[in-house]
């Protein structure tokens, strides 16, 4: 029931009706059938519908430090997939150095902590 | 620390290089019930493992101190998705959480110090006996051998139970299913057959592979125990699954068995897998199947359910010479309810095997065990690999069977029998009683010739049918103790040449003098 009134949301904002129209309407239709309890379950579907693919799709750097944006090993990554647009910055400092970007459901991880933890591994295998 | 130590570490830091390729990712959409969505994972395969991030955020020393990598099993490959069953603890996975493909099928471990061990359907050790030394990995899924490389079933595998070894004989690369109720003996058969492979030369035994699929944990261990006292576990390799596990790890268990037992196969020896057993594995199958939303067929089974066990036990093979001659031995197992054979997953199984042993409750109610109903089991390709001493002495157990089968029925209502009715009967009972055979007492074929051989001369003549088993047991003893040659010269020829039988007969009657109490009222 909850993909269906997805479905139908998907086509009326496909269809060029206006985004409160749409949720206006809904909020009646989901009254008069007695069930108002749905619409989080529904708004939360259609987030994660309307959000499908859009992850790891553009370009995202994660780095320690701010610093380390600008860094050449930054650089290289950025020209190996092809990345023109500025990424997107996530600092995490659990990444120790190093950075990882992603793009277009490509991942390259040159951080240190995965260094580390693949080298650990190695050594203890 | 000295300061130019520090500098040169820092130096060192500053000029480190790491080596990292572009891995294809994907992100968590959903999860539940050991099953993930993911959104991404361009290009992924069928069957393909994927690494869950369960690292990502973490610190270092929280990454380092998590046992293992969580993997998971593509499984299904839709339009705009990948579902992937967990293989471990779904708790860990997260909506949003990163996966890596691996660009590995799923496989297995292998290598010679696999025998003797006992692991999970991954092939990791859970005997508590450290770590498998491993050679390479053998993929969960592959291609069976093909026609040009196989030859024929010709050589015999002994189960050391008299009834099948002489009248449902199994060869090596054959698949013999075994099915019956609940509780009528079709582990112990099984087992039985691990065994007795003790008694085979070491060049020619089989490496044994025992399947546990969703098997009460209690279960495998005694099963373990009862190997290890017989002296079976140095030649036999555990693949325990238990009922509490994942059901992915249940479906995943026959085939990590019988990737173990390529392996071997390869080398140009022998296996025998038992996979105990495929109905558990059907229910697995299916509960998987119905979570990762897949179509459900009949008894919501999903519609490739026998392509499943077709897969699967068509990896036994015979090879041929110039593939090395290894082969691999199915034993399935499959339960039935209320002897119900005519069910969808027993039907299934019974056209794939190429033949099958029926365990019926009654018999085993009545004492007769093995429970085994020699009327309607049958080995459609072992025939021709059973020992040349073997063919020659089972042909008239089985007539004689047959005609105690019919007399049998006939004899519940009629009150005055013919003499030669009565003598077929009484015959007819004494050879049900020489094919009893305990649990865990696997006799080795040489012996089995021996004991069937005297029947057909006229041992059991003038002695009731209850001791016929003392007789049979004394006639060993006796046949080991001065007449051991006998044995060797089976054992070695495999065939019962004149002068054997001559011998035999002279032993018989010399036998039957000294033992006179045993055939007295």
């Amino acid at each position: 029931m909850i993909k269906d009134y997805v479905l139908a949301i998907k086509a009326a904002l496909a269809s060029g009706q206006k985004p409160e129209t749409v949720f206006a309407n809904l909020g009646e239709v989901l009254a008069r059938r007695g069930h108002s309890q749905l619409l989080g379950r529904i708004l939360r579907t259609l987030e994660r519908e309307l959000g499908r693919g859009a992850t790891h799709l553009e370009p995202t750097l994660v780095v320690a430090r701010d610093k380390d944006a600008k860094s050449p090993l930054v650089t290289k990554l950025m020209k190996e997939l092809g990345v023109e647009a500025t990424p997107r910055v996530i600092v995490d400092d659990s990444v120790i150095g190093g950075a990882k970007l992603s793009h277009n459901h490509t991942e390259i991880d040159a951080t240190y902590k995965t260094a580390l933890i693949n080298l650990y591994q190695a050594i203890t295998k | 620390m000295s300061t130019p130590i520090i500098e040169r570490i820092k130096k060192e830091i500053a000029g480190l290089e790491i080596k990292a390729m572009p891995t294809s990712v994907g992100t968590v959409v959903s999860v539940g019930d050991g099953i993930a969505e993911i959104d991404g994972l361009v290009s992924a395969q069928m069957m393909e493992m994927v690494v869950f991030a369960t690292a990502e955020g973490a610190t270092l020393e929280a990454a380092l101190a998590s046992e293992t990598a969580l993997y998971g099993l593509v499984l299904n490959l839709e339009e705009d998705s990948v579902k992937v069953v967990i293989l471990g603890d779904s708790g860990l996975v997260r909506e949003g959480m990163t996966v890596y493909r691996t660009e590995k099928l799923l496989s297995v471990p292998v290598g010679e110090g696999i025998v003797g061990r006992v692991v999970d359907a991954l092939g990791a050790p859970i005997d508590g006996k450290g770590a498998i030394k491993t050679d390479r990995d053998m993929p969960i899924e592959r291609v069976a051998y093909g026609v040009m490389d196989r030859s024929s079933v010709n050589e015999p595998i002994h189960t050391g139970i008299k009834a099948i070894d002489s009248m449902i004989p199994i060869g090596r690369g054959q698949r013999e299913l075994i099915i019956g109720d609940r509780g009528t003996g079709k582990t112990t058969i099984a087992i039985d057959t691990i065994i007795n492979q003790k008694y085979e030369p070491k060049e020619k035994r089989p490496i044994c592979i025992y399947v546990a699929i969703g098997q009460k944990r209690s279960k495998t261990a005694t099963i373990m125990a009862e190997l290890e006292k017989a002296g079976a576990m140095e030649y036999t390799t555990i693949v325990a699954t238990s009922a509490s596990e994942a059901s992915p790890m249940l479906f995943l268990a026959p085939f990590t068995g019988a990737a173990i037992g390529e392996y071997f196969m390869e080398q140009g020896r022998d296996v025998l897998v038992v996979f105990d057993d495929l109905s558990k594995h059907a229910v697995a199958y299916r509960q998987m199947s119905l979570l990762l939303r897949r179509p459900p067929g009949r008894e919501a089974y999903p519609g490739d359910i026998f392509y499943l066990h077709s897969r699967l036990l068509e990896r036994s093979a015979k090879l041929s010479k110039e593939l090395g001659g290894g082969s691999i031995t199915a034993l399935p197992i499959i339960e039935t309810q209320e002897g119900d054979v005519s069910a969808y997953i027993p039907t299934n199984v019974i056209s794939i095997t190429d033949g099958q042993i029926f365990l019926e409750g009654d018999l085993f109610n009545k004492g007769i065990r093995p429970a085994l109903n020699v009327g309607i089991s049958v080995s459609r390709v072992g025939s021709s690999a059973q020992t040349k001493a073997m063919k020659a002495v089972a042909g008239k157990i089985r007539l004689e069977l047959a005609q105690f089968r019919e007399l049998e029925a006939f004899m519940q209502f009629a009150s005055d029998l013919d003499e030669d009715t009565k003598k077929r009967i009484d015959s007819g009972r004494k050879y049900v009683e020489l094919l009893k055979q305990t649990q865990s007492n696997p006799m080795p074929f040489y012996k089995q010739v021996v004991s069937i051989y005297g029947a057909n001369q006229g041992l059991l003549d003038g002695a009731e049918a209850i001791k016929v088993q003392a007789i049979e047991r004394e006639f060993h003893d006796f046949i080991e103790r001065d007449r051991k040659d006998i044995l060797e010269t089976i054992e070695s020829e495999r065939a019962l040449s004149d002068e054997t039988k001559a011998a035999l007969d002279t032993a018989i009657v010399d036998f039957k003098g000294a033992n006179a109490s045993l055939y007295t009222a």
